[in-house]
């Protein structure tokens, strides 16, 4: 991120804040400590709600939050405008190519030692036409 | 009067002299000494709260003097912790016993040797077994070396106590109330062995307050109160019971006979009461102002019956009628509304709340009268209670104090008042009422009890303590092996009830 | 003990007395932070330590009680977070008030079950609690489908966490009448005198005629209904039902009890040990959360050393019932 964004500066980070309230009160803290605080990126998106939470408490809307996950919870506010963005993982696509290396080491064929499938960025503005088909299962999978 | 002969007074073993100490405000000791003599038994007395356990604890090292000397043989010594009196042949057997139930007798008696030995095995470390059946002898112990502690009895568990004593080299023995718990037969045997080890050179000093243990085995007395010694080693030989006495509360005690009132009419009925479905089935019935003795010797089960009546032990069957009100016996908040008081045997266990203050305490059992809408009113419950605290004369009079600060006295006549303050008390249970008490608290709570049977209470009084009944009912009951046993009247000869107690008629 | 006793205290003594040890522990911690963490003593972050400390505070109230008595409770965490659950699948079907109120029934059932198994039944509370955290917890991921569940926002709903009675907000105010009622109830009811027997030597509770198995069950019953109080302010914060709402609240309303002088062994407790408890664990988890020194790493073990220190010593001080 240094490279691309070198004017974004990580002031704080927490690793101890694992639920949605505790990212709230972490949140809550931060904006006092921090008066020139612009956005807050929370691992999950359970904690981005928590972020979210506490800035709508505290009136803050000139901080933007941004996520990962794509949970019900995060299309909710995207939806809504509360959340800047959010990536999500291309998680069959990442099955289906570790199946594809599996089948491949089964058959003592050759695998390869990175297989690169990048996350995809999610905004309010893709959220109705992304392409979730390499992300969700298709509704008629069943385990 | 000891009738053994021990050796002739020569230079003190241990020696205090002017022993001073304090806990923060509270000056526990303030000019004390004690001069004991090897081969002589030594009897420590005072009233509680005299100082006596202080003063112990200074002796045994568990704890230093602000001023004042001990002297070991005559040189000048400090204790700097139990250890070193040990080391030095001072051994204390307290009240609790600190064995360890669940080990055998052998490795109870190794307890010390293990403690400081150095070897990784336990076996090697373990007291040779000769040595040990030595030690075994010299308190005339004979119990299976094997043998679990907790299958011991409570006196066969002290003489090992002090036979791990003996084997240490004791030359002071000190004990703390050694006959509270044991039968008149243990006693005997323990009093055999406390000879015994005196003619073999150790000294032995003993707390007590039974008076008539005291002359029958001390050779030497001395007494403490409010902190100095008031007599040293003085001879037992030469000194009469009132002399003691008197050294102990300052005045004299008055020994009144007590009188009492003749019963009224029945107040009490006690129908098909059976501790368990096997067991025999009681019928009493006890009149207002009476006072009712249950006699028994330690573990006869007369305390378990009396508290049966009160319903403070689970039963198989039984009812307990006050006037036109039944309850159900094993029930004490049934009881409790029936106007039944109970005092229990062992206060700390079953009767005091050691943080609550006194007036907390007493008030236990009529909460009710003082709170209204749920909320308790503290005012109206100090003026309840008041009264009865200094008619029992609590000392020191400050009933907002926790009461686990109270000697063990005004800790009984605590929980003597909060039977005494159910109003209408009809009957009283009072179980081993002076256990632990000294001798001015004591007559106290005699004269408390007496005074409620002559206000009409009935009073039902369960006490291992013969001289205490007898002195004190109207009619006794004598209890054995759990069985109630035939009613004897006030005046009784001491014998006759020994009799019944122990199941052999007297001669 | 000789005649000689200590002096009656003086005036200011009785105040001295009157005032646990844990308070002068909130007061040095107070002015230590104020010092050494930036931005401490602002009003912003002043009211933060409120809020937290209000809702804790809450349920420490009903963990007090519990203590007293003799008892602990460990099914706090999951009977707020079931009743979180509960109060968010019911709010789209029968509106924000009922649905509340249902999340407390729901704490309530919980301190029903646990009443009932202890008093009447005489299961030990340490196992019987966890017993009931555990149960509530899987209930809690069971009713939620394993999600955290968004509550529709809306203005009655975000009422308790967020709005002010005259000025002051919410979860202050009911913070204050949860200490208020537990100081009547500790100092001046009946059934709160019965507490402390009944936690102080529960046979001589007994042998003076107190129902001790009454005592028991209301005395859970009641830390429940405190229990109740918290849940709904905590849902509404979080603004979701959430099986994990506080996974520690349990473990923090015991270290709160215990930072404050409250012996676990029962029969003590006072209400201004709680307050201050509570008030020293959120001036910590505060201070942690703003101070430079200590940032991602949690918890430093410095302050945790010195809760636990001061921890022994507040217990140690025989302070019983007000």
């Amino acid at each position: 991120m240094k490279k691309s964004f070198p004017d974004v500066k990580v002031i704080a980070e927490s690793r101890t804040a694992l639920n949605r309230a505790a990212a709230l009160k972490t949140t809550e803290d931060w904006i006092q400590r921090f008066p020139d605080l612009h956005g807050v990126y929370a691992a999950y998106d359970d904690l981005g709600a928590g972020v979210v939470a506490a800035l709508q408490a505290a009136k803050r809307d000139d901080i933007k939050v941004s996520t990962s996950n794509l949970s019900q919870t995060a299309s909710d506010l995207l939806a809504k405008g509360q959340l800047a963005c959010t990536s999500i993982q291309q998680i069959v696509a990442q099955g289906r190519a570790a199946l594809q290396q599996a089948l491949a080491a089964a058959e003592k064929k050759t695998v390869k030692a990175n297989v690169t499938l990048p996350a995809l960025l999610v905004t309010a503005d893709n959220l109705k036409s992304i392409d979730l088909s390499n992300v969700t299962a298709p509704a008629s999978y069943h385990p | 009067m000891s009738d053994q002969v021990c050796a002739r007074p020569g230079l003190p073993v241990l020696e205090a002299s002017g022993i001073a100490k304090a806990y923060g405000a509270t000056r526990a000791l303030e000019e004390a000494s004690l001069r004991i003599l090897p081969s002589r038994v030594h009897a420590l007395l005072g009233e509680n709260g005299a100082g006596k356990s202080t003063l112990v604890k200074v002796l045994v090292g568990a704890t230093t003097a602000d001023s004042g000397s001990l002297k070991l043989d005559g040189e000048p010594v400090v204790f700097a912790s139990v250890r070193d009196a040990f080391a030095a042949g001072i051994i204390p057997i307290y009240q609790n016993l600190s064995l360890f139930p669940h080990l055998s007798v052998r490795e109870n008696l190794s307890a010390f040797a293990l403690g400081s030995s150095r070897s990784l095995s336990a076996r090697t470390a373990l007291v040779a077994p000769e040595q040990a059946r030595q030690w075994l002898d010299q308190v005339r112990l004979a119990v299976d070396l094997s043998a679990p502690v907790s299958s011991l009895t409570l006196g066969e568990r002290q003489l090992l106590e002090i036979a791990r004593g003996v084997g240490q080299r004791c030359r002071v023995l000190v004990l703390d109330e050694p006959t509270a718990s044991l039968t008149p037969a243990e006693t005997e045997r323990l009093f055999g062995v406390i000879r015994h080890l005196c003619a073999n050179g150790s000294a032995i000093v003993f707390i007590s307050h039974k008076l008539d243990e005291v002359e029958a085995l001390a050779d030497d007395i001395t007494i403490l109160r409010d902190g100095r010694t008031v007599l040293d080693a003085g001879r037992v030989s030469s000194l009469s019971r009132q002399e003691i006495v008197r050294g102990m509360i300052g005045s004299d005690v008055e020994r009144v006979v007590m009188d009492l009132d003749e019963p009224r009419e029945i107040a009490v009925r006690v129908r098909g009461l059976s501790l368990e479905p096997a067991s025999q089935v009681v019928d009493l019935d006890i009149k207002a102002g009476e006072i009712l003795g249950f006699a028994g010797l330690v573990g006869s089960g007369a305390l378990e019956l009396a508290a049966a009546v009160a319903g403070a032990r689970h039963v198989a069957s039984g009812t307990v009628a006050v006037g036109a009100q039944i309850a159900p016996a094993g029930d004490r908040a049934r009881a409790l509304e029936a106007g039944i008081g109970y005092v229990p045997s062992d206060r700390v266990q079953e009767g005091l709340f050691p943080f609550l203050s006194a007036t907390e305490n007493v008030s236990a059992s009529i909460l009710g009268r003082f709170s209204t809408y749920g909320l308790v009113k503290r005012q109206k419950e100090e003026r309840l209670v008041r009264p009865w605290l200094s008619r029992l004369k609590l000392n020191p009079f400050r009933p907002e104090k926790p009461a686990n600060e109270f000697s063990g006295g005004n800790q009984q006549k605590l929980i003597l008042c909060r039977g005494l303050s159910i109003d209408p008390l009809k009957l009283l249970v009072i179980l081993e009422p002076t256990r632990g008490v000294d001798i001015g608290a004591r007559e106290m709570i005699h004269r408390a009890i007496v005074e409620a049977a002559h206000d009409g209470v009935a009073v039902v009084l369960a006490s291992t303590d013969l001289d205490e009944v007898l002195s004190l009912s109207h009619r006794i009951y004598s209890v054995r092996q759990g069985k109630l046993g035939p009613a004897v009247e006030r005046g009784t000869g001491r014998d006759v009830l020994m009799g019944h107690l122990t199941g052999r008629s007297s001669p | 003990m000789s005649s000689v006793s200590a002096p009656r205290p003086s005036g200011l003594g009785r105040i001295l007395d009157m005032v646990p040890f844990s308070f002068w522990m909130a007061i040095l911690f107070f002015a230590l932070f104020a010092m050494t963490v930036e931005r401490f003593a602002t009003t912003g972050n002043l009211f933060n330590i409120a809020r937290i400390a209000a809702i804790l505070g809450i349920v420490t109230c009903g963990q007090a009680i519990v203590l007293v008595l003799g008892g602990i409770e460990f099914s706090f965490a999951s009977s707020v977070a079931l009743s979180s659950v509960i109060s968010v699948v019911l709010m789209p079907h029968i509106g924000v008030v009922p649905a509340f109120l249902a999340g407390m029934g729901t704490c309530l059932a919980i301190g029903l079950i646990n009443a009932t198994l202890i008093a009447r039944f005489e299961l030990p509370a340490f196992l019987v609690t966890l017993g009931t955290l555990m149960a509530g917890h899987g209930l809690a991921q069971v009713i939620a489908g394993g999600l955290p569940l968004d509550a529709p926002a809306s203005e009655a709903f975000t009422w308790p966490a967020r709005g002010e009675i005259a000025g002051v907000p919410v979860p202050i105010v009911a913070a204050l009448l949860a200490v208020g009622t537990l100081h009547v109830l500790l100092a001046h009811s009946l059934i709160g005198r019965y507490w402390y027997m009944t936690g102080g030597n529960i046979e001589a509770a007994r042998t003076s005629g107190i129902k001790v198995r009454t005592v028991l069950f209301w005395g859970y019953v009641a830390a429940a209904g405190f229990c109740a109080a918290a849940a709904v302010i905590l849902t509404s914060r979080v603004a979701s039902g959430h099986p994990e709402l506080w996974p520690t609240l349990s473990f923090e309303t015991i270290a709160a009890c215990a930072i404050g002088g409250i012996p676990l062994a029962g029969g003590q407790g006072r209400t201004a040990q709680v307050v201050c408890g509570v008030l020293i664990i959120a001036m910590m988890q505060n201070a942690e959360c703003l101070s430079k020194a200590m940032g991602a790493r949690g918890t430093s073990p410095w302050l945790v050393a010195q809760a636990g220190k001061h921890g022994r010593t507040s217990g140690s001080r025989g302070s019983r019932i007000p």
